[in-house]
């Protein structure tokens, strides 16, 4: 009896010293119990969002009306119309929440640590999203999915008052949990987490919150959808010896990929020379275009998982298909260049699908015998790697979405194939390249804190104006009061340039040059900032003309001015910041 | 900017017969024609013209300083105009120019420009100078005059 107490006070004395002696312990166990959360709560936001979209889809769905209600089809192909009305009132309602959209602003809170996402903002993005996919806009489900699992996983670390590096860690979980329990495949998911929001850099320990927070967001998909297959494959046949036609589909995916690349660039110019800060105006008369083509081809509307099924069923002809993979190119390109709220995976999907089917069905015409529906599935796959620059996670969706293994060799030759085709041309992921559009530029593994901060938060509204054509004496006293420079502007107030002391010093030197110039003669012609660029910008801009304020302009006139000291001041804070919240009193 | 020889050449000195200022300026502006100073002529004379209509650049003591800075200017310079029989430039102590000093400096040139006018309102200023340059009877005698100049 003695010994087997003995052994029982052994057993407790061990267990008692595992549990105290490592300290760390407490904070594995809280990270599972954290990332369960996270992926719990990030799958059942995905659910409302899927349900609020097949809801607004089942009720307004135009063929459904016109089926049941007699309605003919024109009436009902309005419906785009009525979401984009619904979407510009939204957007015009909260804009500050809408400015920062798609996977692109979940890359870039993770990058630049701008953490916690605000709840509102993510709660905004899942209606906003749920009414642009819900009336029938040609995007993806997994941008905005992204974004709400990436706020949900935020605001839940933030809950817990978690450092900087801990909230980025399940921001990065709660995206990568929504697409899991979207597409209900949770390994893609994870993979998702760690090509597109990390960019391939799982330096900051993401991986097994990922893990944990994507099975869980499926198991919740699962539980609320059952075990639907989102995509009815039909049986198909892979011929490993048809190697060369998988090289060849992969190296078309890859050209699609940059073209639609290069027209949705050509868009997003045409866009922003129109309406320059407001191109998501554009959508009424782009959503009127679009229920005409919806009039005529009603498999355009909406994200495209019917339009793929219908294709994998072998439904269409092959001069239907180039109508409908020309339609769908165009105005998937139109719409996410408006800035509407939507991504492009789910869109690749449908594009893939049409390219490979294509693809099978024209070389069948020079005596090739290839399986359409095998060769849309690696084209399905090859497009998406190529257009989101995910190799990785499009083997696994793929994979995922058929349940097939037998898939897996050719997918991963078109993924990897058409990623490196895209990534050669491009110098770099669609994501990248969007993120050095802004001034971000992570190839170099290099992030300015300057570039999460706007000019607007550190522009000041008092400064002083003078006529171009006044006398220099005349702006001599002004000058000197205004603490930097003044800004020049023609006779009707229109921004001309700017009167910087340090450059004018010289003038000053001598009386009888201050008699002989007027400010046009020596203004600086400076390109203006707008509010929204970024701090570095501003300093880029300050640096490039060696000035020390740059004037910041809506149209032709300055509404404010930002100066050289406080950029750097608002760099030494950010500085300080940065090291409170990563090594910093808040625990864990 | 050591000497004001390096911004001038005698190709850019002229014994003017105008008697209007703007087709004094486009006589003296026509100097740089054909150089590597400025690609674009008439755009120049435009610059000067529309300058001069703001305000005058007749600075009183028989001198008009026209300037103007371009973007097809890629060389910053100065051409001179004498005047015998002078040029109504509504200068502001009303007086007939005689000497016309025509700067052109290139968009950023923004420095070297005021350093130049500086430099030449300096030399200007002095009475002996400025009568001798007027008096003047070759392009060389006034590159001779700049080169005493301090």
């Amino acid at each position: 009896m003695d010994k087997t107490l003995y052994i029982l006070q052994h057993y407790y004395d061990s267990i008692k010293k595992f549990f105290t002696t490592r300290y760390d312990l407490k904070e594995y166990i809280l990270q599972i119990g954290i990332s369960l959360l996270i992926g719990t709560t990030a799958g059942l936001g995905a659910m409302v969002f899927h349900t609020l979209i097949e809801w607004m889809r089942f009720a307004i769905n135009p063929s459904r009306f016109s089926r049941y209600l007699e309605i003919p089809s024109f009436v009902m192909a309005i419906v785009p119309v009525i979401g984009a009305l619904m979407i510009i009132g939204l957007t015009r309602l909260f804009p500050q929440q809408a400015s920062e959209r798609g996977v692109t602003s979940v890359i870039k809170s993770v990058l630049l640590q701008k953490i916690p996402i605000p709840l509102f903002t993510t709660l905004f993005h899942l209606l906003a999203s749920a009414v642009t996919l819900g009336t029938g806009a040609p995007l993806g489900p997994e941008g905005p999915s992204a974004k709400i699992g990436g706020g949900l996983g935020s605001y839940i670390s933030s809950l817990f008052r978690l450092n900087i590096r801990k909230m980025t860690t399940y921001t990065v979980a709660g995206a990568g949990a929504a697409i899991s329990a979207i597409f209900n495949a949770p390994i893609a998911g994870v993979f998702f987490g760690i090509e597109v929001i990390l960019l391939n850099d799982l330096k900051n320990e993401s991986l097994s919150a990922l893990v944990i927070a994507s099975v869980s967001a499926d198991m919740v998909s699962k539980a609320y959808l059952g075990n639907v297959a989102l995509l009815q494959i039909p049986k198909f046949q892979v011929n490993t010896h048809e190697v060369l036609y998988f090289i060849l589909l992969a190296i078309v995916c890859g050209v699609v990929a940059l073209l639609f690349m290069e027209l949705s660039h050509i868009i997003k110019k045409f866009y922003k020379k129109i309406r320059e800060d407001d191109t998501i105006a554009i959508l009424l008369p782009l959503s009127l275009l679009f229920a005409v083509a919806v009039m005529f081809y009603t498999d355009i509307y909406g994200i495209g998982y019917e339009l793929i099924n219908k294709v994998l069923a072998k439904e269409f002809s092959v001069n239907i298909l180039v109508i409908l993979f020309v339609l769908k190119i165009i105005f998937i390109a139109l719409y996410f260049q408006t800035g509407a709220y939507g991504g492009l995976f789910a869109p690749s999907l449908c594009i893939g699908i049409l390219v490979g089917y294509l693809f099978a069905s024209m070389l069948s015409f020079f005596g090739a015998t290839l399986d359409p529906v095998a060769y849309a599935l690696i084209g399905m796959g090859g497009m998406l790697a190529g257009l989101n620059s995910i190799p990785i996670t499009a083997i696994l969706m793929v994979f995922e979405l058929t349940n097939d293994y037998r898939i897996i060799l050719p997918v991963m030759l078109a993924s990897v194939i058409a990623h490196l085709t895209v990534t050669y041309y491009n110098k770099g992921t669609i994501y990248e390249l969007e993120l050095l559009e802004e001034g971000i530029d992570v190839r170099k593994s290099r992030i300015n804190v300057l570039e999460s901060v706007t000019v607007h938060s550190i522009a000041r509204k008092d400064f002083q104006t003078i006529n171009a054509k006044a006398p220099l004496k005349f702006a001599m006293d002004k000058l000197i009061e205004a603490e930097t420079g003044l800004i020049v502007v023609d006779d009707n107030g229109g921004y001309t340039g700017i009167l910087s002391l340090n450059e004018v010093r010289q003038a000053l030197l001598s009386s009888d040059v201050v008699e002989l110039l007027i400010c046009q003669d020596i203004v600086l012609h400076v390109n203006p900032c707008s509010e929204n660029n970024s701090a570095a910008e501003a300093l880029r801009r300050m640096d490039e003309y060696g000035i020390d304020f740059l004037p910041v302009a809506k149209g032709n006139k300055v509404t404010a001015i930002v100066l050289y000291r406080d950029i750097i001041s608002m760099y030494n804070k950010i500085i300080v910041q940065i090291e409170e919240k990563q090594y910093g009193h808040f625990g864990l | 900017m050591s000497s004001l020889l390096e911004f001038t050449d005698t190709k850019f000195i002229k014994f003017l017969k105008s008697k209007n200022k703007y087709k004094a300026i486009e006589e003296l502006a026509d100097v740089f024609k054909g150089t590597d100073v400025c690609s674009d002529i008439k755009a120049f004379i435009n610059a000067l013209k529309e300058r001069e209509e703001i305000m005058t650049t007749g600075i009183g003591f028989g001198i008009a300083v026209p300037h103007a800075k371009l973007e097809s200017v890629h060389k910053i310079a100065y051409a001179i105009g004498i005047s015998k029989k002078g040029i109504d430039f509504n200068s502001i102590d009303g007086k007939p120019v005689h000497l016309v000093v025509l700067v052109a400096a290139g968009e950023r040139q923004h420095k070297e420009y005021l350093k130049l006018l500086s430099k030449i309102m300096a030399v200007l200023k002095n009475d002996i100078i400025r009568n001798e340059m007027i008096q003047a009877k070759s392009t060389k005698d006034i590159i001779e005059i700049l080169r005493n100049a301090k």
